[in-house]
């Protein structure tokens, strides 16, 4: 789950890391909220998901409380919760500093630039405890090594400050944090807020027009590419692996064939070691034929049951008269896509 | 191969002990905790790892089929009572457990595999962890010196099916999950097959994410055997980034060179990098 800058920040402070005064403004809001006395230039940051927020025009600065009406129109137009609203600080040094599970040396490494901020993408990589700190100014040091802590204790797979910055002041501060939870891990943290909670969408909408119901992780990616190679267009991506219910499964199919426009469903997938194959088709036949869908079902899955599935496949194209192929493991992907492509 | 299966009593378990006895794996005992004196396909089933070791001192692998957040105490508690052999099937387990589990595995000298696995098979010798090959998993299997490893569990059976059918003798095949950190890694797997002499050629299917990518394109890898990877997903550069797609170790990074240049760029070190499954077979058959 990524978190936005709102809820990062929160996590921050209360490790105790220093970060700007803020408050938090509805996507709604019109203008400066008139019970806040103006206290001098603020940032007034979009709270997206995705980096990059600067070159997007999704931080603005407003250097008077007449300015802020404005700027609010323009980032309304972006999908987000709303807007944090910061004061303006004075930046004498940017630096960049992580703390994250490194898939490379499969364990948690702390990464650190003194070229923080936008540009920012050299860093140096070291183990939480062996931080040569000699090298780097102390309280990057006591932040890198809280944030390496702070990683293991929420689960988090990344925690970036960028840019930890030092202030004409002296002071040193997180302008911008952005922090990554293991979902796997979230129901350890029952008690811990998190204001705007992200959830993944199992079902990716896209542009074309062949419906989708993958299985398999890796299947899944073979499917999309051998769908594209034979000329087709995804209208959606949605996988789906394991021994999921009829009801997660009947959901899932609801969600991806009501889309307007479609001109085939393609249900495919690896040669299973342990789905029910049949189990696992029956809801989405019975639940096409619910909704009315009448256009024409390749269906490429193999493994446990799948003999039966067949069966009970041609059986119900027979009752309906939807046009059904179903292919086993003998036939590629590839080839079972082209014979899809090629009844549509 | 003497195993026992942690979380024997739950539907997963229980189907995974029937076909692993159908196919000739000695499973001597299950544990599932406040179960202990329940028997489940003729098997006994104990309160702790301990008491099932205990009774069967020969046990040396177990099978992991617990819910995702107490796997972290199912491998504690199986590396403490001297099992050399943990195959994790569960999937959801937090990646800082994972992290804990490798380093359990290392100062135990044990090998874990997965979470988010099917398991391992070895051809020749006939036996199997898991569900890895289904539910007959040597039914048309043709034994050679092929050793296959997979990220994704379908695949590897998609990939063990589609080599039996042209021929392709396989004598170890390993689902390492596709999680974003694994307890063995494709990497590590491949490394440990250099010395066997069962182990001609290795075949590999990896998601971009993967952290072998970029580490076989940097050229620092050297694998002594010839390997062949698999590597779909063109069309993912298509799709939204910052999220991952089928497995939670597949993820594009918001900035990614495209994956057909990584495959180039790793094809020319000397490991043939494909998208499609047909490429993969074809050059694996001519080695």
């Amino acid at each position: 789950m990524r978190l936005v800058e709102a809820d990062a920040k929160q996590i921050l402070h209360e490790a105790g890391i220093r970060i700007p005064d803020s408050f938090f403004l509805d996507r709604e809001a019109l203008s400066w909220p008139s019970d806040r006395a103006w206290g001098g230039p603020v940032m007034i940051k979009a709270q997206v998901r995705e980096g990059r927020r600067g070159k997007r025009g999704l931080i603005q600065v407003a250097n008077t409380s007449d300015d802020v009406p404005g700027i609010l129109h323009v980032l309304r137009a972006t999908e987000c919760p709303g807007f944090l609203v910061e004061k303006k600080m004075e930046i004498a040094i940017e630096w960049l500093v992580s703390a994250l599970v490194d898939r490379s040396v499969n364990a948690i490494r702390i990464h650190l630039s003194s070229k923080g901020g936008a540009e920012a993408h050299q860093t140096e990589s070291y183990a939480v405890d062996a931080i040569p700190v000699e090298r780097f100014p102390v309280e990057v040091v006591e932040v890198a090594q809280r944030l390496g802590r702070l990683l293991v204790e929420h689960d988090a797979l990344s925690i970036e400050i960028n840019p930890l910055a030092k202030l004409s002041t002296g002071e040193w501060m997180a302008l911008d944090a952005k922090i990554e939870l293991d979902d796997a891990a979230v129901s350890r943290h029952a008690g811990r807020v998190i204001r705007f909670p992200q959830s993944i969408d199992p079902v990716v909408d896209l542009d074309g027009d062949i419906a989708l119901l993958l299985s398999g992780g890796g299947a899944s990616l073979i499917a999309i590419d051998a769908l594209a190679r034979a000329g087709g267009r995804a209208a959606n991506y949605a996988e789906v692996s394991g021994n999921p219910s009829p009801e997660t499964v009947a959901e899932y199919t609801r969600r991806v064939l009501v889309k307007p426009g479609l001109r085939g469903l393609w249900i495919a997938g690896s040669h299973a070691n342990f789905t029910d194959i049949e189990a696992t088709l029956r809801p989405v036949l019975e639940t096409a034929e619910s909704i009315g869908w009448k256009k024409p079902i390749v269906i490429r899955r193999d493994g446990p049951n799948a003999e039966k599935a067949k069966a009970f496949a041609s059986e119900w194209s027979r009752n309906t008269g939807i046009v059904l192929r179903f292919h086993d493991s003998s036939v590629s992907l590839d080839a079972s896509v082209r014979e899809l492509m090629s009844l549509v | 191969m003497n195993t026992m299966i942690q979380g024997m009593t739950g539907k997963e378990g229980r189907r995974m002990a029937a076909w692993m006895i159908a196919s000739g794996t000695d499973v001597l005992a299950g544990v599932t905790p406040g179960k202990g004196g329940e028997t489940i396909e003729g098997r006994p089933i104990f309160n702790t790892v301990a008491e099932a070791k205990h009774t069967f001192p020969q046990i040396d692998t177990t099978s992991i089929v617990v819910p995702p957040l107490r796997v972290l105490d199912a491998v504690q508690s199986a590396l403490e009572s001297g099992l050399k052999y943990v195959h994790i099937l569960s999937e959801g387990v937090p990646v800082h457990d994972v992290i804990r589990i490798r380093n359990m595995a290392k100062a135990h000298q044990a090998f874990v595999l997965g979470p988010s696995s099917v398991g391992m098979m070895h051809v020749p010798e006939k036996w199997r962890i898991g569900y890895i090959g289904g539910e007959h998993p040597f039914a048309g299997a043709v034994s050679g010196s092929v050793a296959l490893v997979s990220t994704s569990g379908g695949m590897t059976n998609e990939i063990l099916q589609a080599f039996f059918r042209n021929g392709i003798g396989v004598s170890v095949a390993m689902a390492v999950g596709g999680d974003r950190i694994s307890a063995l890694s494709v990497e590590e797997a491949i490394y440990s097959w250099m010395d066997r002499n069962d182990v001609r050629v290795v075949a590999a299917f990896l998601e971009p994410g993967n952290a072998l990518l970029d580490r076989l394109v940097s050229g620092k890898i050297r694998f002594r055997k010839p390997c062949v990877f698999l590597v779909p997903g063109d069309a993912l550069a298509d799709l939204p980034k910052g999220r991952p797609y089928g497995h939670t170790g597949t993820e594009l990074a918001e900035t990614a060179p495209t994956l057909h240049d990584m495959r180039m760029a790793i094809t020319e070190c000397g490991y043939p990098c494909f998208s499609r499954m047909e490429d993969f077979i074809d050059t694996i058959k001519s080695l």
